[in-house]
């Protein structure tokens, strides 16, 4: 008996059904009162703001109220389980997080689309649909609710040309990755004529016990190849990394927050869960091809990063070279690679939530009401005259970040070089150590030109607002003090990760 | 009195700076004279609390005393077990009362003076770090410690230092250490792989494979050497030296190359005995380097401060030699030489930075003549002087002599050549102290000469005591190390 949709579909999908739901109800609400002559016209940003912040809330009430007990649905496309429910637990407190952030600065950037709001609760419902996919078909559909609504926010500032080319070129090449994604899926189907992760990878053990083939049937690996090239220009992971700086240079800063702080969690999620479950079987065709682009990514990141001047395109190749972090935890397909993984992507978004909030707060005033985002690097000098405590805050995101003990950072990498060992990749891990030795020193240089430079014109900036101050107290204070007890968060991680 | 004889209190030793550090944020940045006397009184209670440890040590009892854990810094199987025992007795001691000294002497010399409460609250999370790095049991978190003093002394060189090429020199600093550090990660990270903990005291029961010990050795080689340092990872000392204020200094020579030799004593030698002795001869080149090399160099140096900086390196050249004798005298001789250099070479700097402070330069060329004007400056100069040569009645004497019996039973010619380096220290020592303090008085370059006020003597005295004391009757000094020297001997044997 084939039923379409039954009644544990209908429960399993709940959160997603509201967040559904009040995305229409508060689309509707905001188109009939922001046209509306009587009202005269009122921008509603802050107002759905907050009201994404609500359904946030009632959204996490909703998981943390659902059972636990895993399950596929909705005919095998999705499945959920008790790690998942706690993964999206932790995203939605990362998006409410992510809100307090970007709702005043939204204002400040004479941005006044309420459609923001809408967009990102989206991206939140997109998240949500790719982090329990079970199917190829699943895949490319909830990757492409997401890549639409990261299209539009790109584009989002339309009075800016910046903003636009560089959405442009984001649109662009993001659909080509996707016509590759689509390209080895179907190369997959037509190999195999299954879609399923459970299918394909009872297919694949029997293809290597029964046929015991030596070489595999091209069609896989192709396949399989294009898939990893779609997830990897997702991440901006090198060689497939051209996009990234350019678009992040161009597009607004609070999309960019979304871009670093979501895409990382949840396109590891769905690499975890296609080659550690669908083609676990083939892992010594992916560890080459996954420890390829580590080496690349840390490589570029890290010597491109040198020379950069303004401070969005360093923000970028940064990222890039975590990336190659990362993907070296990837590459060992055991629990203790998924688990140093996730403990980096926490500690990356963290470090992330930080930079930003003290990086949206360098709005230099240059008359009455006109402020402009600080662009270069250079304009963070004498920020430890003007504003001692962001500076003091920013200190110690970047030693963290450069993997300086005792701050959490170096936890991070610690662990990613714990996993790397094990698998007795040594020159994998000596080839990172020495990367993050140079990577310390860009980031050391942003601190020297806080506290050290001088110049004749010191930089005015407005006073951070209460919202940021209380995203960046929050991302510094867990930097410090989790090195009193790492034990706590990393049992944690551990046991969410276990489930 | 009994919580004295709870075993608790070591905990207290380490971590009574960082309440201290607590209290300050408290206090308003204006109230100088608050701030500089709640960081007195904590060190001097430290200080303090350290002499009870000295006091209530058993010298018979070779494992780890004041054995105390607390339930954070937890990562899984790594504690934060502190414990003491013969060689880390004194690192402590030293480092409380170079501390103590210190903060004593810093009362009035900070150039930014709207950033003394940031001064002192640095100077105790330091203290407090480098108390915790000699007391820690566990190979991670000393490791954790030992890195995290590089962000305060990075700030510290930076922030407070007296000229413009302070940042390249905080920046060599910097990444020199950070470099070498990562690579005894990756060995710690072995090392936790292979037997599943990182307790030292269970480590030292562990065998590892010859081949294996050879290049986790070099790994640890490589960070102990850049903190040490050892010829050819040494520029970045003078440079720091020159650059970072008269405090930093002293805490950087008094204890963070000392930091260097601790870890040899404690990690390498223990843990990788075959490994030790297969590179034996590496080290035994690149010390004799030092040592000659340095003194050398220093005879062409021009800036006060480079000059004790390379006399530094030559003198930590022969701690490096007596530790990897092998032996008895050698083991307990490098670590009455690193004690006395830590105090002859902190008051050298501390004479240095008297100078610096009331003329405000460091040029060789400008001093001249200063017997005349500062005569109790030049006594105590005099002795500091006579002490860095090795003078017999000092501390340094006691621990190079040990040195040169320890390392005269392992090879004879390498004796001759580090007893040639003791006539060059002195050829460099007295040609340093007679252009400065003999000679015509330069008048066109001064305004005005003052001696040593009563504040810096003070400051001297416990340095000239000490220096004397271990000089004239080491013994007292000496029994704590021995029981656990004859167990690392016995060990590598």
């Amino acid at each position: 008996m084939n039923i379409l949709i039954s009644m544990i579909d209908i429960y399993l999908f709940m959160p997603e059904l509201f967040i559904i739901f009040s995305f229409f109800i508060l689309l509707i609400y905001g188109v009939s009162i922001s046209t509306n002559k009587n009202y005269g016209y009122p921008v509603l940003l802050k107002s759905i703001g907050y009201l994404t912040i609500i359904v946030f809330l009632f959204t996490l009430f909703f998981l943390i109220k659902s059972s636990d007990f895993s399950s596929v649905y909705f005919s095998n496309f999705f499945f959920s389980n008790q790690s998942l429910k706690w993964i999206k637990i932790t995203l939605l407190i990362i998006s409410i997080f992510y809100i307090f952030l970007i709702i005043s600065n939204i204002y400040l950037e004479k941005l006044n689309i309420f459609e923001f709001f809408l967009l990102f609760l989206l991206t939140i419902l997109a998240i949500f649909l790719i982090i329990s996919t079970f199917d190829l078909i699943s895949i490319y559909i909830s990757l492409e609710i997401l890549n639409l609504t990261f299209y539009v926010l790109a584009t989002i500032k339309r009075t800016s040309e910046f903003s636009t080319e560089a959405g442009l070129k984001y649109f662009i090449l993001g659909v080509f990755s996707t016509g590759i994604l689509l390209f080895g899926i179907s190369l997959i189907y037509g190999y195999t004529g299954i879609t399923n992760f459970t299918d394909l990878n009872i297919f694949i053990q029997n293809l290597i016990e029964n046929k015991n083939v030596i070489e595999f049937p091209i069609q896989l690996l192709l396949g399989l190849v294009l898939i990893s090239v779609a997830f990897f220009f997702k991440l901006s992971a090198a060689p497939f990394h051209m996009w990234s700086p350019d678009v992040y240079e161009g597009t607004i800063t609070s999309v960019i927050a979304l871009f670093t702080i979501f895409t990382k969690v949840i396109i590891f999620y769905l690499f975890i869960n296609l080659f550690n479950f669908a083609f676990y079987d083939l892992f010594s065709i992916w560890q080459k091809l996954v420890i390829f682009c580590a080496f690349f990514s840390l490589f570029l990141g890290t010597f491109i990063a040198f020379i950069q001047t303004k401070f969005k395109r360093f923000l970028a190749y940064s990222s890039i070279n975590h990336m190659g972090f990362i993907i070296i935890a990837v590459s060992s397909a055991n629990c203790n690679g998924f688990y140093s993984l996730f403990f980096y992507i926490i500690i990356y978004i963290l470090i992330n939530l930080g930079i930003f909030s003290s990086f949206f707060s360098l709005r230099s005033v240059t008359s009455y009401k006109v402020n402009k985002q600080a662009r270069y690097i250079n304009e963070f000098i004498i920020l430890s005259k003007t504003q001692p405590m962001v500076a003091f805050s920013i200190l110690i995101i970047f030693f963290s970040i450069a993997g300086i003990p005792p701050l959490a950072g170096f936890f991070a990498k610690l662990i990613v070089f714990l996993t790397c060992l094990e698998n007795s990749s040594y020159s994998l891990v000596i080839f990172s150590i020495l990367i993050s030795c140079l990577a310390a020193f860009y980031y050391i240089r942003i601190i020297k030109i806080i506290y050290f430079d001088n110049f004749e014109v010191w930089p005015i900036y407005l006073p951070i607002d209460k919202l940021k101050a209380n995203v960046l107290s929050f991302s510094v204070l867990s930097l410090t003090l989790f090195c009193l007890n790492p034990n706590l968060i990393i049992n944690i991680i551990y046991i969410i990760v276990i489930m | 009195m009994y919580w004295i004889f709870n075993h608790n209190f070591l905990i207290w030793v380490n971590n009574i700076p960082l309440l201290g550090c607590l209290l300050m944020i408290f206090i308003p940045r204006d109230n100088l004279n608050l701030i500089r006397f709640i960081s007195y009184t904590i060190s001097i209670v430290t200080f303090l609390i350290t002499i009870f440890l000295w006091i209530l040590f058993d010298e018979s009892y070779h494992y780890f005393q004041f054995v105390t854990s607390l339930k954070i810094f937890n990562i899984s199987s790594v504690k934060y077990v502190l414990g003491v025992d013969g060689i880390s007795l004194f690192f402590l001691i030293l480092t409380s009362l170079l501390i103590l000294i210190s903060i004593l002497l810093s009362w009035n010399s900070i150039k930014q003076l709207e950033l003394t409460k940031e001064f002192f609250i640095l100077f105790l999370i330091i203290e407090s770090l480098l108390l915790n790095a000699f007391s820690i049991i566990d190979l991670l978190l000393f490791y954790i410690f030992f890195e995290s003093v590089l962000i305060p002394m990075f700030a510290i060189i930076g922030i407070f230092g007296s000229r413009t090429r302070k940042i390249r020199a905080s920046y060599q600093f910097f990444l020199y250490t950070l470099v070498g550090s990562l690579f005894i990660l990756v060995a710690i990270l072995l090392i936790y792989f292979e037997t599943g903990t990182t307790n030292i005291s269970i480590l030292y029961n562990v065998d590892f494979s010859e081949r294996r010990q050879l290049v986790l050795w070099l790994a640890f080689f490589a960070s102990f050497a850049v903190k040490v340092p050892i010829i050819p990872v040494h520029i970045w000392l003078p440079e720091a030296h020159a650059e970072a204020p008269t405090i930093g200094s002293i805490i950087l020579a008094g204890i963070l190359l000392k930091l260097g030799g601790y870890g040899f004593l404690r990690f390498s030698l223990p843990l990788f005995p075959y490994a030790s002795l297969y590179y034996a001869p590496v080290i035994y080149i690149l010390s004799i380097l030092a040592i000659i090399y340095a003194s050398l160099t220093t005879l062409r140096q021009i800036d006060l401060k480079k000059i004790v900086a390379y006399s530094s390196i030559a003198h930590i050249g022969y701690v490096i030699l007596g530790i990897f004798s092998f032996n008895m005298e050698g083991i307990e001789g490098s670590i009455l030489l690193i004690l006395g250099h830590g105090f002859v070479s902190s008051a050298l700097f501390l004479c240095v930075g008297i100078l610096y402070d009331r003329y405000h330069t460091r040029i060789l060329k400008y001093y001249s003549g200063l017997v005349i004007f500062m005569p109790i400056f030049s006594t105590l100069l005099f002795f500091f002087i006579l002490a860095n040569l090795g003078f017999p009645g000092t501390s340094n004497f006691i621990g190079e002599f040990l040195i040169l019996v320890g390392l005269s039973q392992s090879s004879a010619l390498l004796t001759i050549f580090s007893a040639f380096g003791i006539i060059l220290s002195a050829s460099y020592c007295l040609w340093f102290y007679n252009r400065i303090v003999f000679g015509n008085l330069k008048e066109k370059y001064f305004n005005f000469l003052q001696d040593i006020s009563k504040k810096e003597f003070i400051a001297l005295l416990p340095l000239i005591i000490l220096t004397l004391w271990i000089g004239l009757y080491p013994n007292i000094f000496l029994k704590p190390i021995h029981i656990t020297a004859v167990r690392l001997i016995s060990h590598i044997i």
